[in-house]
């Protein structure tokens, strides 16, 4: 997570708004405190320093959540990885042309939900390897705005848009001024140009890169590592995936990023209410291919 | 890890090069950016001895070990009065020249420079006898327990024309030149406080000595505990923090005030917590506490503006008023103006992952560096060319001379400021 979360909440009063807007910064804190890696003293930091050495318990919030993951990991035949971060961290501080010299096959050794032991009787957490560590990032937002979901319909919200970082948004409801909200994503290399524009009600969009521009429009690349190679996903990616369920949105955006087209098309045929587009720049270009089920169109 | 940080260094040094901030504030790192053209010939080797080599002192030779073939370096000699440590220096350097006193050294070895990491109690006799010898000096801050032995310091450097640097833990760290940057160009508005923590929780027991705190051999060995050779966290951890705020607001303090009490490890003759709050032109205030019973917060450093504020202890920064991303904005326009649009998302548009809170960014992405390998590599270039920037030593000379007037203001109560004499 570790990242900006702005709420634009319509078709209530202003003071109820604001009310609403406090008790979901106050939860969506919490979480940051909880799943955050960037957080020292998060959850999941004291996962990741002692379940190598001894079982850790741990809140109901993460065992169900480290649950859900290793469905998904399941379900996405293991692109979908929260235990990626040592081979994350590796290629982080690599170039992309680095001769690896076994390094990556020894650290995918010590990937793998397997390495992630989870006791029901006593809600700990183990690893199974030393080097293991877990990270929410792939799934943090959509469990938060899973979470900010269930709050804003709780408080009888009804249109609401709730975006974390630009990266996760939710789409509550309808615009003010329609009967859906109109997202589209713009091309990197030509910011006047619309990609693709998603059409959305009570849906989320989750959008997925190798690489991020900062608040000043700068570029930066970080490592999506491709779970079954264990090498970092080449060129410019970005993978964006909109459907009614957050959860489902970030691991699919995730998994996507590093999987075949042939992949995204089999699981857009079985799941329903799903609308995706990868988009690759390595040409210096756009090269936009989209995945959506005929019958739903991109309505969600 | 480590090539590609210097390089990135070096790439960030070359960004500044020729610049008036380059020039006014960080002249000292301008030397990276035209180095001297060192053959790997014996005569054009530099010869380099060690005075002092404790805990300190070891990780200084580890790091000019590291310098030896790229910069034609060559530890020639070693000295320390304990045995035990001088027979380890020779080990790691395979010098067969140890002596137990100083003068020896300088007497008996040629050498072109001197690295000098002994209890700062004991820096003032090496330094000048060093640079009266014909050495250029790195001496560790802080440079002495006195005011009148800093200000000798300074004036053999200035008689004898050797080159005298003053080793802080930040000189050359890139997060500090970028905040001043940013600072100079008004991207956190007024600097109007500066906040600073350095917290631990320990004993601060280097060594186990038998008989315990009093003893001769405890007070040679853990010095740090001792009033009269050493001013505690003050002095040890806080010189380096004050050289950083004196570096950032550009001069040196004007007056300083604190207390300071031991309330925690009675067996210590220096302060386990105290406060100061030095005060800067234009009323700026830098507020610090180090405190040795609570390691909560860390090491905090932070300059707070009217429109942001730098955390230079993590490198991050962050704004009063973050922009607004234009997907929002566009939004919300559109709402205000009945209008039903599309809301563009531009690509990837967040923030750094690594940012912790909404508005941050980082101050600079050239924050891993080996700043200590950085030093004794500029010390060596400046060995090679006879001199340095003379505002590296007046950076350490402040430093440690407000380090002792903090240290006074302290134990007396009373608003310090600093005696005419010593302001150069």
């Amino acid at each position: 997570m570790g990242t900006r979360c702005q709420i634009l909440i319509s078709g209530v009063d202003t003071d109820y708004a604001a009310q609403v807007f406090n008790i979901i910064k106050k939860d969506v804190t919490r979480l940051e405190e909880d799943l955050s890696h960037f957080n020292e003293k998060s959850e999941v930091s004291h996962i990741n320093k002692w379940a190598a050495s001894r079982p850790v318990p741990v809140s109901e919030t993460i065992f169900d959540l480290i649950k859900i993951c290793r469905k998904y990991h399941s379900i996405t035949r293991g692109l979908f990885d929260i235990t990626q971060k040592p081979l994350v961290d590796f290629w982080s501080n690599k170039t992309a042309d680095y001769s690896a010299n076994g390094e990556v096959e020894k650290l995918i050794s010590t990937t793998g939900m397997n390495n992630v032991v989870l006791n029901e009787m006593d809600h700990t957490v183990s690893f199974k390897h030393k080097k293991l560590k877990i990270d929410f990032s792939g799934i943090g937002k959509g469990y938060t705005l899973e979470w900010v979901k269930k709050l804003l319909r709780r408080f009888s919200v009804k249109n609401a848009f709730v975006s974390l970082g630009e990266s996760t948004i939710l789409a509550l409801g309808t615009h003010p001024e329609g009967d859906h909200w109109k997202i589209s994503m713009k091309d990197y290399c030509n910011p006047e140009r619309n990609l693709h524009t998603f059409l959305v009600r009570d849906g989320v969009l989750s959008t997925t890169s190798n690489f991020y521009s900062d608040n000043y429009g700068k570029l930066h690349t970080r490592p999506v590592v491709d779970p079954k190679t264990g090498y970092p996903v080449s060129g410019l990616k970005s993978v964006s995936v909109c459907s009614g369920s957050a959860l489902l949105v970030e691991v699919l955006s995730n998994a996507f990023l590093s999987s075949s087209d042939s992949y995204i098309k089999y699981v857009v045929e079985n799941v329903e209410r799903i609308d995706a587009i990868k988009t690759d720049y390595e040409s210096g270009k756009a090269e936009v291919r989209r995945f959506c089920t005929e019958v739903k169109k991109s309505l969600n | 890890m480590e090539r590609i940080n210097r390089r990135k260094f070096i790439e960030f040094t070359s960004m500044l090069a020729g610049t008036s901030i380059m020039a006014t504030h960080m002249p000292w790192m301008n030397v990276f950016n035209n180095p001297a053209q060192a053959s790997s010939k014996p005569s054009d080797r530099v010869r380099i001895a060690f005075i002092g080599i404790g805990s300190r002192g070891s990780a200084l030779v580890e790091n000019m070990l590291a310098l030896k073939d790229r910069m034609n370096v060559d530890i020639v000699a070693v000295c320390d009065n304990y045995g035990p440590h001088l027979e380890r220096a020779k080990e790691m350097t395979g010098t067969d020249l140890g002596f137990y006193d100083h003068r020896e050294l300088l007497d008996r070895v040629e050498l072109d420079g001197v690295v000098i990491a002994t209890p700062f109690h004991q820096h003032v006799e090496p330094t000048i006898d060093a640079m009266r010898a014909g050495c250029h000096v790195y001496c560790e801050k802080s440079m002495a327990r006195h005011l009148e032995d800093v200000k000798r310091m300074y004036e053999v450097h200035k008689e004898e024309n050797k080159v005298l640097v003053i080793g802080h833990q930040r000189l050359f760290n890139p997060v500090f030149p970028e905040a001043i940057k940013l600072i100079e160009e008004g991207d956190i508005g007024k600097v109007t406080m500066v906040r600073g923590i350095r917290s631990r929780n320990s004993e601060w027991i280097f060594y186990d000595v038998p008989g315990g705190r009093g003893t001769k051999l405890d007070r040679q060995r853990n010095w740090r505990l001792y009033e009269e050779y050493s001013g505690g966290m003050i002095a040890e951890l806080g010189s380096h923090d004050f050289q950083n705020v004196n570096w950032i607001m550009g001069s040196p303090p004007i007056a300083v005030s604190g207390r300071g009490s031991t309330n925690y490890w009675s067996s210590r003759e220096v302060w386990d917590n105290y406060s100061v709050v030095f005060e800067y032109p234009g009323g700026v205030h830098f507020t610090y506490d180090g405190l040795d019973s609570n390691v909560h917060y860390g090491q905090q450093l932070r300059v707070l503006g009217d429109k942001g504020t730098l955390d230079l202890h993590n490198n991050r920064r962050y704004y009063e008023d973050p922009p607004t991303p234009p997907a929002l904005q566009s939004l919300m326009n559109d709402i205000e103006a009945s209008l039903f649009q599309t809301i563009p998302i531009g690509g990837a548009t967040w923030l750094a992952p690594d940012a912790q809170t909404a508005g941050a960014g980082k101050i600079t992405e050239s924050e891993e560096v080996q700043t200590t390998l950085l030093a004794l590599e500029g010390f060596i270039e400046f060995i090679r060319r006879g001199e340095a920037p003379e505002k590296l030593l007046i950076e350490g000379y402040n430093a440690s001379i407000w380090t002792l007037l903090a240290e006074e203001a302290t134990k007396t109560g009373q608003i310090v400021r600093c005696p005419e004499e010593y302001i150069i």
